[in-house]
Formats: structure tokens, sequence, C-alpha cells
């Protein structure tokens, strides 16, 4: 009988483990096959290009570092890979993030992309304007890749299965992809979206502007590179006018206006600004540690790389843009009752041409002349005049390693690049006196009365007002690479690479991360020189 | 005859006053009707048991070939019903030789129990179920009571270290209440989600602990004396009947239960002091300043100045002038000494035992506290056991256990000590008036003053562990049992942490104060039922064939709340409503079973030739739809050489056993990080700004592996088991050799695919390895006896074979770089290989490679004359070549002394403090401080360090060193009361002792402790040692 009982017992047993005892349970999240009957799932996909171009569009040290106009932020002395160009080895942090980063863009497009066949519902109307979008941030991806890292894998659909051997495509087959995606975009996307920051046909214009004009340049170039790229630029500038007031846009409150070709934003809802904005970092030293500051939400914190001396001598006198761009005086926050100081006392100051030695004895506060900035004092290392383009006053302050938070719009595009993009669209096009109007235009909003002739303009005028004009809005690597004026303006103004002289032709191309060449078991190679 | 049984009753409800009602009333039946049963007996026996001059309670006193027994009382006395008329009488009580009498028509016998001399009869657990060590196939190592009181710690964990051969132990993390990861024979796979707060492993690789039958994750929660033995199951054989749960071994511990006899009641302390110790050597005083100038210099030479000098450095260019006053006031901070206090230790366990011949309990209850070296870190613990285990009826037991813990971990500031390290001694912890100052260096606003940390970060895990089992065994014949074990365990974890306005992660703002409150609760369960048949078919031959279905089901659940913008830190974590700003809030969910069907099949024929036969049928959740079920075959076979008649005429061998054996288990792939809907490919999910609305994102979150599988080890194990001159000396030696195949990994794939790799099956990998434990009872007179142990174990692993045509994945796991290559170690060091410092007069070669001197040189691994990635080199492996541990125990009347010593060696490992402490590039020369070291100059030719701030770009092969020790375990000296004077006072056993706790580390490795190395001193804590004494008393 007993045994009877332990042979039903166990019967009942076998019952109970149905095979749902090893049924997976999901409540974390949801498995593709979850997600893709629902039409608005191509939004959320598309959206989500939107959330990683926040980081393709922050890789300031790859975009500044090492060029005629940023420095690294340290004495002239040393030495350091990226800026320097000393040893610059495939395991270079910042090197890695610039292709994650665009990687990471490119896998989101891709997906969206894709996925566009899957999913059922989509109304034509929405899955031509997503792809576009797509498209846009895929070939803003590309872009970036192609110039930073010459040939580069060209992945243009959705990574489903472990794949390794990836093998790099030419220079001008990853241009051409561009190309091709651009004219998708500017098919799908909307002429005037509703909703501000979407991507808008001007945007696609001037990228594809962008692009064209660094195509000009190449051995693989169009016919008509540089008139096509004036003539999108063209199209950008008519419907994006220069903002009258320089300064007034480079504020918290000013940063939407016509002006604007494309921005990334931020915002301040938590949910939506993550781990925020961080441009108002950008071109700060330790200026803490006088007496009467503060690490503070005002004048924040120090990234590391600093401007060169030289692009302080660009300013000329009356620029408005020079005042809308730096700060040369520093001002008490806190009393320091030890060292004599109130609050808006001036604490630094940093003389446009240097003062005299009798004059600066008869100051209480530091003055540190142009010639000194790199020189340390026995208070910071180096000082210079601060940034103060993209300050975000009342957002916390930050230490490194943490979240900076930063609320503002990050303007990728506008009016004012549109401006000298198509300058040098004309300048190569051989129409100097068209690329004269573009930088007297510029000239007459910064205040100048000093304008250029036609047979004045040269792409070094253009580059100057460049880095007056987009200081710390745009790759300036990129630039002085297209132009091929890198190396000349780096040995020259760069007193770190001057140090160090190690610039050499090979470092136009950065090396391809040592990561990706071990994960794809040696398919991918390596840039000469590295 | 009714006299001595009502005599008998009420003693038992006298001595069991503790006893819940119920199981009072449970105890009176059985014993009515145990009387009952037996009331007609012819005659009685009585007598009293002893050993030496102790008496003893509680053996078991049985009339041969007959179900009567009785057990003896406290003061070993004894009465015994006889049926027979010559009975023989056998008595049995654990860790004592067996004794037959033939009691004749004698009515008073008077028993001295001898100990036992071997420990062949000791009962080790084998899952589900046990079996006398002399019975053991497989390759068990077990530890007992004695030896973890011995050892004397605050966590189990720490009480198994170095003491079992081929148990590797590794700190986590030196602050109070930290974890432990234990790897048993070497690593089975490695994760490459690692983080260097885990040290460098993971649980995931851990093995299976079970406690009291019931499977948990970590053992840290026990108050080790409360455990009565642990069983270490290290071969497949012995594993394998636990399938994949078992892959990475199995620890089983039993804690103390009840045991028949009258009520015993223990209790035992210790209090302690604790200190930091090997601390690393900083530079501190004027020292500092000399290093200062030779990294200004330093700087000057990495740009290509070489006619830079110490005396071109102007130090009022680089410091602030309180640093230049203390300089010259020769007034410096030794930042560390500044912030190393004492810590108290103690601990408190009391515990009660006792039990009729049906009904056992045993319940305990305990304290710890153990406070760390920097302020505001502590660990207590509060514990409470209680098991009863009752034969509620003839043919049926019913147990219950439960264990509860509660635990309290103030972890304390993350940065404190990294502070204290960073600063330079120049700065000035106080400002004229006494008070701490938050920046102590006035060009230095991002390290704050080590001081302020304590009051400005809280940091506290409090867990609350609740253990239980239900066991209903029921034998409804008397060679077949049945058994359901229930064993549900429930775990509540809060971390609350608040960061207050000073401490160094805020840096005295206030929009930076926040809060976080992270629960967690995870519900397991496990549900085990065993079927056993023992047959003896004929006196020679015995057959036991157990079957086991068991279930395992765990749910875990998170919640992560984040508020900051704090106007007072009155709150703490408490109010998170008062913050501000809300940061986070976050939830997660996970759910994993098991399922599995076992068998095992013991045989045995005539005690000398031993089989054992297992199976398991294994299903996960977490694997891939078509690959959730696997089975798992063993096989061992045992020869007790020493039963042989051939010899028995010998006398050098008291024991000899040879065991081999063979099985197969399983790992799920936890191992390599794989967790739950892995194999699946998930959308994640972010918000995003358009047009300043909040919008929704998807993305494909990760790489999908449909065809994922199980991880497989296949494992041989040859063992000897021997006693020598009787047993004075035993031991075992054991040899295996374990194939792993499909190592589960997360293989790399190049992030421009947009995803950092996939979970996949990747080849395999062999440890081969020997371990040898020996015991030997040195000397053994009457009154000194001295007693050594020694273990030994080596693993050698290798990788065999990669799949998909690759010979190599390399991989970086937090800043190490490291490599699974054909022919060498899982997870080597893959780097470039040191070759001192580039010299003067070495100029021109090292420019060829882009260097200058005073830079690290490395060597030219492919001789081209370049350096670049074809130049790494494997450099070792962090597993290590051997490690041992050896125990004396000294006896001399009633002194007892003891140490014991263990070693690691031959390991490498990532070491984080070379990284970050030892005077590394800053653009700023010398702004932290740095270790001690030979470091080159342009006056001194060093080889062995690089010149400050002129590190070069391969620096990172001075990251690796080895990190092999020695360290003392313990040195304890007890003193044991004299057993007259105890016995006036009715008192069992009373000693009193002293302890060194970790009292002495040998090691040539410089950093905090060679075993948590790799650890980034964020969040870290010094290695310690604690003096402490104690008193244990029995009633």
């Amino acid at each position: 009988m007993k045994k009877n009982l332990l042979a039903i017992f166990f019967a009942a047993l076998a019952l109970t483990s149905c095979k749902d005892f090893l049924e997976e349970e999901n409540r974390q999240s949801l498995t593709g096959n979850e997600i893709f009957k629902d039409p608005s799932s191509f939004d959320q996909l598309v959206a989500e290009t939107y959330y990683r171009a926040r980081w393709a569009t922050s890789t300031y040290d790859v975009d500044q570092l090492g060029t005629d106009i940023y420095t690294r932020g340290g004495i002239v002395a040393g030495i350091d890979e990226l800026n320097d160009y000393v040893n610059l080895r495939p395991f270079n942090g910042s090197v890695i993030s610039s292709w994650n980063n665009n990687y990471g863009l490119i896998a989101a497009a891709n997906a969206a992309i894709d996925r566009s066949a899957e999913i059922t519902g989509l109304t034509e109307a929405v899955k031509a304007r997503g792809l576009g979008e797509a498209k846009f941030f895929r070939a803003y991806g590309y872009f970036n890749l192609v110039e930073q890292f010459g040939a580069v894998p060209l992945i243009v659909n959705e990574v489903r299965t472990a794949q390794t051997d990836l093998t790099r495509s030419d220079e001008g087959q990853v241009y051409t992809q561009i190309l091709k995606d651009l004219d998708d975009a500017l098919a799908g996307v909307e002429e005037s979206p509703a909703l501000y920051g979407r991507v808008s046909k001007d945007a696609v214009r001037h990228l594809k502007s962008k692009v064209l004009l660094t195509r000009g340049y190449k051995s693989f170039k169009g016919a008509s590179d540089f008139t096509d790229a004036a003539a999108l630029a063209e199209a950008v500038i008519s419907k994006h006018p220069l903002a009258a007031d320089f300064g007034a846009f480079f504020t918290k409150a000013g940063q939407r206006n016509p002006e604007v070709v494309f921005s990334v934003l931020y915002g301040s809802n938590p949910v939506t600004r993550r781990e925020g904005n961080s441009r108002h970092l950008l071109f700060k030293f330790s200026y803490d540690v006088y007496p009467g500051m503060t690490r503070s939400t005002l004048y924040h914190r120090g990234l590391g790389p600093a401007p060169t001396p030289f692009f302080y001598t660009l300013f000329e006198e009356g620029d408005k843009r020079e005042a809308a761009t730096i700060r040369r005086t520093l001002l008490a926050e806190l009393a320091d009752a030890e060292r004599g100081v109130k609050v808006g006392d001036t604490v630094i100051h940093f003389p446009k041409t240097a003062w005299s030695a009798q004059e600066i004895a008869s100051k209480k506060y530091t003055v540190v002349n142009p010639g000194s900035y790199f020189t340390p004092n026995g208070t910071t290392q180096i000082q210079y005049p601060m940034f103060r383009k993209f300050d975000d006053a009342g957002v916390p302050y930050t230490n490194p390693g943490i979240n900076p938070e930063g609320e503002r719009d990050a303007v990728i595009m506008r009016g004012g690049e549109a401006r000298l993009i198509a300058a040098e669209a004309y300048l190569n096009a051989g129409d100097k006196a068209k690329a004269a109007t573009h930088i007297n235009a510029l000239r007459t909003r910064a205040g100048l009365s000093k304008m250029y002739t036609a047979d004045e303009v040269t792409l070094d005028v253009i580059l100057d007002e460049g880095a007056k004009e987009l200081a710390g809005e745009v790759s300036r690597w990129m630039d002085l690479k297209r132009t091929g004026k890198l190396m000349e303006r780096a040995m020259a103004h760069n007193p770190h690479v001057a140090l160090n002289k190690a610039l050499k032709e090979f470092h136009l191309l950065r090396p391809i991360p040592n990561s990706e060449i071990d994960a794809s078991g040696g398919t991918l190679d390596q840039n000469t020189g590295y | 005859m009714r006299k001595n049984s009502t005599e008998g009753l009420f003693h038992i409800g006298k001595t069991l006053p503790y006893l819940r009602a119920e199981v009072r009333i449970a105890v009176l039946l059985v014993t009515f009707l145990t009387i009952s049963i037996h009331s007609f007996g012819q005659r009685t026996i009585s007598g009293k048991v002893s050993s030496g001059n102790e008496t003893l309670a509680g053996v078991t006193i049985n009339e041969k070939g007959t179900g009567n027994s009785t057990f003896s009382d406290v003061n070993g006395r004894y009465t015994i019903r006889v049926q027979g008329t010559s009975p023989t009488l056998v008595f049995t009580f654990v860790g004592f030789e067996t004794q037959e009498i033939v009691a004749g028509d004698r009515t008073e016998i008077n028993v001295s129990l001898t100990e036992s001399a071997t420990s062949l009869d000791e009962v080790v657990i084998i899952g589900y179920g046990q079996a006398k060590k002399s019975d053991l196939t497989g390759s068990v190592s077990s530890m007992n009571a004695e030896s973890i009181q011995r050892a004397n710690k605050t966590n189990a964990f720490q009480a198994m270290q170095g003491q079992v051969a081929g148990v590797n132990l590794q700190m986590t993390d030196n602050k109070p209440g930290g974890a432990f990861n234990v790897r048993i024979r070497g690593s089975n796979t490695i994760n490459s989600g690692e983080s260097i707060e885990n040290a460098g492993y993971t649980a995931g690789q851990n093995p299976l602990y079970i406690v009291d039958g019931i499977f948990v994750n970590d053992i840290s929660f026990l108050n080790p004396a409360d455990i009565d033995q642990m069983d270490i199951l290290k071969d497949a054989s012995a594993t394998a009947i636990y399938g994949s749960r078992g892959t990475n071994g199995v620890v089983i511990i039993k804690t103390k239960g009840g045991a028949k006899g009258r009520l015993s009641v223990s209790y035992d302390n210790y209090f302690g002091t604790k200190q930091a110790y090997n601390l690393p050597d900083m530079l501190q005083g004027a020292e500092f300043v000399e290093y200062f100038k030779d990294a200004v210099v330093g700087l000057q030479w990495a740009g290509g100045n070489m006619d830079f000098g110490r005396e071109d450095v102007d130090l009022s260019k680089y410091m602030r002038p309180n640093e230049l006053a203390n300089i010259n006031a020769n007034k410096y901070t030794d930042w560390i000494k500044l912030v190393n206090q004492p810590g108290f230790q103690t601990n408190h366990t009391v515990g009660l035992s006792g039990g009729t011949e049906n009904t056992t309990f045993g319940l305990g209850m305990a304290y710890t506290k153990d406070e760390g070296t920097f302020e505001g870190e502590a660990f207590e613990r509060y514990t409470m056991r209680a098991n009863v285990n009752s034969r509620i009826l003839p043919n049926v037991t019913l147990g219950y256990t439960n264990y509860i813990a509660l635990s309290t971990r103030d972890e304390g500031s993350k940065e404190g000590l990294r502070s204290a390290y960073r600063l330079r001694p120049t700065g000035s912890p106080y400002d004229d008036n006494g008070n701490p100052q938050f920046f102590p260096l006035q060009g230095e606003s991002f390290i704050t003053n080590p001081l302020f940390e304590a009051d400005n970060w809280v940091n506290q895990t409090r867990v609350l562990n609740y253990l239980g089992n239900i066991s209903l065994e029921i034998t409804p014949l008397s060679n077949l049992k049945f058994t359901s074990n229930f064993s549900p365990n429930v775990e509540f974890t809060r971390l609350g942490e608040y960061r207050g306005r000073y401490s160094k992660a805020t840096s005295g703002n206030q929009q930076n104060t926040r809060a976080v409150v992270n629960n967690r609760n995870r519900m397991s369960y496990t549900w085990d039922n065993i079927l056993n048949y023992n047959w003896t078919i004929n006196p020679e031959n015995n057959l036991n064939a157990t079957f086991v279905y068991s279930q395992f089901y765990d749910r875990y659940e998170n919640y992560n709340m984040e508020r900051r913008n704090f106007s007072t830190d009155q709150y703490l974590f408490y109010n998170l409503g008062a913050g501000s700003v809300l940061q986070s809030a976050t939830s997660g969910f996970s759910k994993q079973t098991l399922e599995s069907y076992t068998g095992r099949l013991n045989y045995s024929h005539k005690g000398k030739y031993l089989l054992t036969l297992t199976g398991r049928y294994d299903g996960s959740s977490i694997l891939a739809a078509n690959n959730k079920w696997a089975f798992f075959p063993s096989a061992a076979i045992a020869w007790r050489i020493v039963e042989e008649d051939f010899m028995k005429d010998q006398n050098a061998f008291s024991d000899l056993k040879v065991r081999l054996s063979y099985g197969q288990t399983g790992n799920n792939g936890t191992g390599g990080g794989l967790s739950p809907l892995a194999s699946l490919s998930l959308i994640g999910s972010n918000f995003t700004n358009i047009g300043d609305q909040v919008i929704q994102t998807a993305f494909i979150s990760g790489l999908a592996n449909q065809d994922l599988t199980w991880e497989r080890t296949k494992e041989w194990n040859f063992g000897v088991d021997f006693g020598l001159l009787k047993n004075r000396i035993t031991g075992t030696l054991d040899i295996y050799s374990r194939l792993n195949s499909d190592i589960i990994f997360f293989r790399p794939v190049p992030t421009a695919t947009g995803y950092s790799g996939v979970f996949d099956n990747v080849g395999e990998a062999t440890n081969k390895g020997v371990e040898f434990a020996v015991t030997s009872k040195n000397i053994n007179t009457g009154d000194f006896r001295w007693t050594t142990s020694l273990n030994f174990a080596a693993n050698r692993n290798k990788i065999t074979q990669l799949y998909g045509g690759v010979d190599e994945i390399l991989f970086g796991v937090q800043g190490g770089s490291y490599i699974h290559r054909v022919g060498h170690p899982i997870g080597s060091i893959y780097t470039w290989e040191f070759d001192g410092i580039w010299q003067l007069d070495e100029l021109e070669e090292a420019r060829k490679v882009g260097q200058l001197p005073g830079q690290v040189k490395v060597k030219d691994i492919d001789n081209n004359g370049v350096i670049n990635a074809d130049d790494r080199t494997v450099i070792g492996s962090a597993l290590p070549k051997w490690t041992g541990g050896i125990t004396n125990t000294l006896d001399y009347k009633n002194f007892d002394f003891s140490f014991f010593v263990y070693t690691s060696q031959g390991a490498r490992s990532n070491s984080y403090f070379h990284i970050s402490h030892s005077g590394g590039f800053d653009a700023t020369p010398g702004r932290f401080n740095s270790l001690k070291t030979n470091y080159w100059t342009p006056d001194n030719p060093s080889n062995d360090w690089y010149q400050p701030s002129n590190n070069g770009p391969y620096a990172g092969a001075l990251q690796y060193p080895d990190v092999s020790y020695v360290k003392v375990g313990y040195i304890t000296l007890g003193y044991s009361l004299n057993q007259n004077f105890l016995d006036k006072i009715r008192v069992k056993s009373a000693r009193l002792y002293v302890t060194g706790q970790n009292p002495f580390t040998f090691t040539d490795y410089v950093g905090f402790d060679p075993e948590t190395a790799v650890r980034n001193s964020y969040a870290s804590a010094h290695m310690t040692r604690t003096w402490m004494g104690g008193v244990n008393i029995k009633f």
C-alpha cells in the first residue's frame, strides 16, 4: 500500500514538472517579436538615433585637440598622445570613443532602416520620414569615421549574428554610401518639421554640402563637388539667415532662432536630459583654487583642452564674437576675508594686450598677460581666458566622472557655418568674389568694419574666420584636415605640437582601435604608421 | 521496573524545558509508545560510560540484534532493559570507537570508550545523502567544527581559507563584511564582465553552497561558530549528483544540530582589536619634495628638454604658499597615518542542543561586530538558528530547520582612503584654528580632506536572510526511504547611500548631495524529492540506490531610487522626498529555474570494492529554447586495499584505498556572466528630447545566440586515501584531469557591429592538477601532543582548442588586457613585457621607437625594430601555480597552541595600486603622492621604475606584478580549565585563549593586499590583523 502511495506521489511529481517551469519570464525588457508588431516601434527605433547622436556629436578630444586653436591643458612640457601626436597608439581612449560613438549611431540607424521592412502597419509617410532621419544620422556617423579613420568597415545592415571578420571599404566607397544616404534622406525628411530638433531637409543639405566640399579635395572627387556644395549651402543660408546679435545667440535664451539648422536637444527634464550636454565644461582651467573663487554653477569645471595662445590673437579689436566666446575677467563668488576678497571683486584678469609690470603690481588681483597662459604661476599650472560661449548657469557643478547634466541645446549646424562652407566651396570653385561676400557677411554681423576683397580671400582667411565664428562648435580637426592645413597650422600655432615636433603625414588618419582589430581576428588592418 | 520508566520520563521532561509544547507532546507521546512496547523486558543492566576522566552523555547503548536501545545521561549513566539471557551491548558515539561488550549475567557494566583513532567512520555529506568516509569513491574534503573554531574567523569563507587542498579563496574587499570568491580546482571559465569592485571575479563561478540542504549563493551570513561540518565536493563524480549546479564544486555545510542527550549549552566569545598593516611605503615628508622636483624635471624631459635639471625647478611656480610654508617649517602630513584607526571586533555565540531518542533540537544565537580601520566602516551580524528533528511515527521523521541572519554593513566612504594616498604630504589637514579644512591643498580642489569622509558618506547595506527547510522522511520499509525537502530562501537587501555636502564626491556642493536607496529581494526555493533504497543482497554485497527529482526556482526584484540636492544632511537616505531633484527611479525583475532528475547507485562488495554510478538530467531556463536539457553521467570505483588478505600481515598501512572516478557536469553559463534572457535579443529603451517632448526610444540591446548550449566538464580523478603507522599519519592524494568544452564566454565582436560581444561557446580547456593533504600526529604522549596538517594543490589550466577557426580571443577587463590563447591558461595576461628603463646612452635606440631615456622599455617580441600591438605577449596568469596550507597544533597538559600558515604562489595580477598610486604621468607634475620606488633620474640609472612624469607609452607593463604570498592565518594559545574543578561547578569544559588573526604576511607585492591587487583603491581598505582573546564554555 505504501509503495502504491509513493508511486502515486511520484506520478504527481512528474505531472507538476510541466513544460512551463523552464520557460523564461521576461518583465524587464521586450523582445523583437513583441515590440515590432506595433507600428510606433519604428518611431522609437528612429528616436534612438537622436539619442545616440548626442555621443557622436560630443567627441571633443578628436575634434579639437592637436589643432591650431586648441591644445591640451598642460604646461609646455611633457607629451600627449592625441594632442602632441607622440606615440599615438591604437589604444587611445578618445580615438576608441570616437569610433564607438559613431558606429553606435550607425547601428541604431541600421536597425531602424532594416526593421522598417518587418514592422507592420507603417504608413508610407511615417516610414519615409523615419528612413530619411535614420539615413541622415548614418551619413553623419560615416562622415566622421571616414575623415578620422579613412577606410572603414561599411556596415549598412543591422548586424544580427556575431560577425567578427569585418573588412574595410575604401574612402571612395564610404563617400558614395554617405551621399546615397543623404539623397535618400533629402527625399524622406520634412522641409519644416513641426517638432523643433527634428532633422529637416536643410539639415540634410547642410551636411551634404560639407560632405561634398570635403570630397572636392580628394582624388575621388566628383566633377562638380565644390559648386554643388556651394549651391546646397546657399539653399541653407537663404532660409537660415544670420541672427542679428551673435552674443544673444549664445545665451541660453537665444539659442533657438532661425539661424539654427540642426540642434541636438537635452533640456531640463532629467528623464530626457539624461547625462546631459557637456559643452559648458569646454576650455576651462582650475580657476577655483584662486581666492574668492569656488567650484560654481556659473563657471563650472574644466574638461581639459585649452585654446592655444594663437586663438586669442585672432580676434580683432571690436569683434563682438570675442566677448561672446571668452571671459577675460573672473569675479569672486565667495568672500575671502583672509585675503580681503569680497563677492564681485575681480579675482583674475586677462588683459587683451600685455600690461606693464607696474600696472600689474598696482592691482590686488591676479593679472595674466598674453604669453603667460602656459606658465605656472604658483596657483595654477596654466590659466587663460575661459570660454563662456556654452555657459549653462545654474546647472550643478559636477566632478569628473559624473554626468555633466548640461541643459542647453547643442547647436550642430547653423547658418554661420553654411556661410563658411559656401565661402570655401566658392573659393575652391574659383569664385573668390562670392567667397568674400560670405566671409564679409560674418564679419559684418561681428561688428567689424574691415572687409575682405575677393583677392584677399584664402583658405587661411576662411579658417581664421571659422576659428572665431565656430569656436568649439564644429570639428576643427576635420576642417584643417579637409583643407590640407592641419600639419602646417598645428605646427605653427599649437605650442605642444611645436614642442614635440612629432606630427607626421600618417597622423592625418587615426589609428584603428586595436580592440577592433583584436576582435576581428585580424581581418581589419591598421593604418600605416601605427 | 515501572519506577525506572517514570524516572526516565521525568528526566526528559526536566531536561527539555525549552521545547515548545507541541514538541514536548510529541516527545512524550513517542516516549510513551516506546515505553509501552518495551515494558515487558526481563532485566536491566546499568552502568557508566566515560572516556578518560570525562563522562560521556548521549552515548547510544543498543542490545545487539534487538531494537532495545537507550543512551547515557548527564553523568554518563545508563540503564537498559535487555531480553536475551546473555546479551551483547553495543556502545556507539560519534567520534569514538564502537565497543561491543558481552554482558553475560552482569547487571552493571562500566565502559570506557576510546576516541576514534581514524577518521574513517566520520560521516561525510555527499549530496542527497551521506556516507562513511571509508566508503567514499569521490574526492571530498571535510572541515569539522573543531578546525573551524580553531580558525576563529568572523566569516565562514575565511574559515575555509587555505585549509582545504584545491580550494582557493579570494577576498574581494578588505572592508569588514566584504565578499569572497571561491575557486575549486582552478578556473573553469572567465567572465569578461568581471569588475574591479569584485576583485576581478564574479559570483557566477563560485561553487554551489548548500546550508542544511538549502541552496544559497553566499555563506557570509553564517556565523562560523554555528557550523558543525563543511564538506567540499571536488571531483565530477562527487558533484555529478548536483549536475549543472555542481560544476564549480559544492560546499555542503551542516549547522550545529541537536544531539541526543541532556541539554547542552555552550557560550563562546572573543574581543579583539584590529590594525591595518602591510601598508605600501608612500613618499613622506621631505622625500616627497625631492620626488616632486624630479617629476617637474621628468615632465620637461618627456617633452625632449633634456637640459632641464633639478636646479632649474622653482617650487614656488608649482606649489601654493601654504605648501611652501609647510616645507619651510618641515611640517608634513602622513595622511595615511592620520586616517588609520584601530577597529574593534567581537563575537558572542550561544548554542543549545539536546534531545531524546526520537526528537533532537538545536538552537543558537550569535552577535558579531567587526569594525574597519577607517572611520565609519563596520559590519554587524545577528544570527539565530533553530532546528528540530522528530520521529513522529516509527517510520516517519519530520525535520524543520531555520536560520535567520540580519547583517548591517557600513562600507563608509569609498574615497577616504584613496584621498589619503593621493594627497601630497605638503598639505595641511587643519586650518590655523585647528579645524579640519575641506581642501587641504590650496592648489588642488578635486581631492578633498579624508577627515571629512566618515561624516559625509554613508553607505550601508542591510540584509535579512532567512533559510528554512522542512524535511519529511518516510521509511515504509526498513531499507526504503523517501525524503522530501522543501527549502525556501528569502533575502531582503537594502542598500542606502548618502553623500553629504562635504564628501569628495560632492565637493562642497549642495546640488551634488545625493541619497540612493536600493531595495532588492530574492526569493528562491529548492524542492528535492529523494527516494533511497538500500538492499543488502547478502552480507558481502550491498546496493544503495538513490533517485532524486529536484526543482529550483529563483526570483529576483530590485528597486532603485535616487534623489539629489538636500538642504540638510540630517536625513541621510531616510527621507528621499527631501531631495529636490529626482535623479532616477528604476526597477527590475529576473527569474530563473532549474529542473532535474537524478539517479545514483552505490554498490559495495565486502566493503572493499565500491562502485558509484550517477546520472543527472538537467534543465535550465536561461539557455536557448532548444538546448535547455542535458544529461550528466558519472562513475567511480574504489578499492579498499587494506581490507585484502594480503595486507593483513603488514603493519605499515592501517588504511589504504584507491579511487578512480569519471564524471561530467555542466555549466549553464552563469560562470561566464550569462544571465536570464541573455540568449535572446532584447529591446532596450531610452528617452530622448525632440521638440522638448519626452520621446521614447527603442534599440536592440544585444546579439542573440540561439545556438548557445551547455558548457560541459568531463573529469577524471584518481585518488589515494592512506593511513600509516596505526593512522598516526593519514592523508589523501588526488590527481585530476578536467576538460571543459563549450566554454561559455562573452566573446567580443568588433564594436563597429553595434555590439560589444555575444555569449558563445568558445572553446575547450583543461585543468590538470594534484591535491595532497596529510595529517600527522608527530608526538602523542600523555601530556604532549603535536599534530601537523598540511595541504598542497597545484593546478595547470590550458586552453586546448578554440572554436570557429581562431587560435586566440583577445579581450579587456577593467583596464587589464587578456587573451584566451590555445596552449595558455584561460584569460592569460597579454601585454608588453617590461625590459627595464631606457638609459641615457641608449638615446638613439630609444628615439627609433619614439621614446626617450627615463621611460619604460619593453621587449620587441617580433624583433622588427618597431614596438606596436604585435609585441604583446602572454606574461602570466592570475591563476596561482600552487597553493598550500599548514596547521600545527601542540597540546601540553591544559595548554593548546596552534598556528596556521597558507600560501599562494605564482599568480600575476593587474595591480590597481601600480596604476594609480605609483607616480604615473600627469600634466600637473607630482599632483598626487606616489609609492616610494627606485625611480629613474638622470643621476640614478635605475632599471626598476620610470622617471616621474616621463613614463612613456608602455608603463602599463609594470602594472602586472607577481602576487604570491605567504600568510599566517592565525596563531592561537589556549588554556583549558581543570576538569576536576569544572566538574564541581557543573561546567563541562571551559577554555580561555588569545589569538592573532592574519598576524603576518610575507609578500613582494606592494599595494594593500596581494589577494585584492586587482581591486581599485576606490572603495578599498587595508589588510588588517586582529589580536584578540576569548572564552569557550560548555555546560
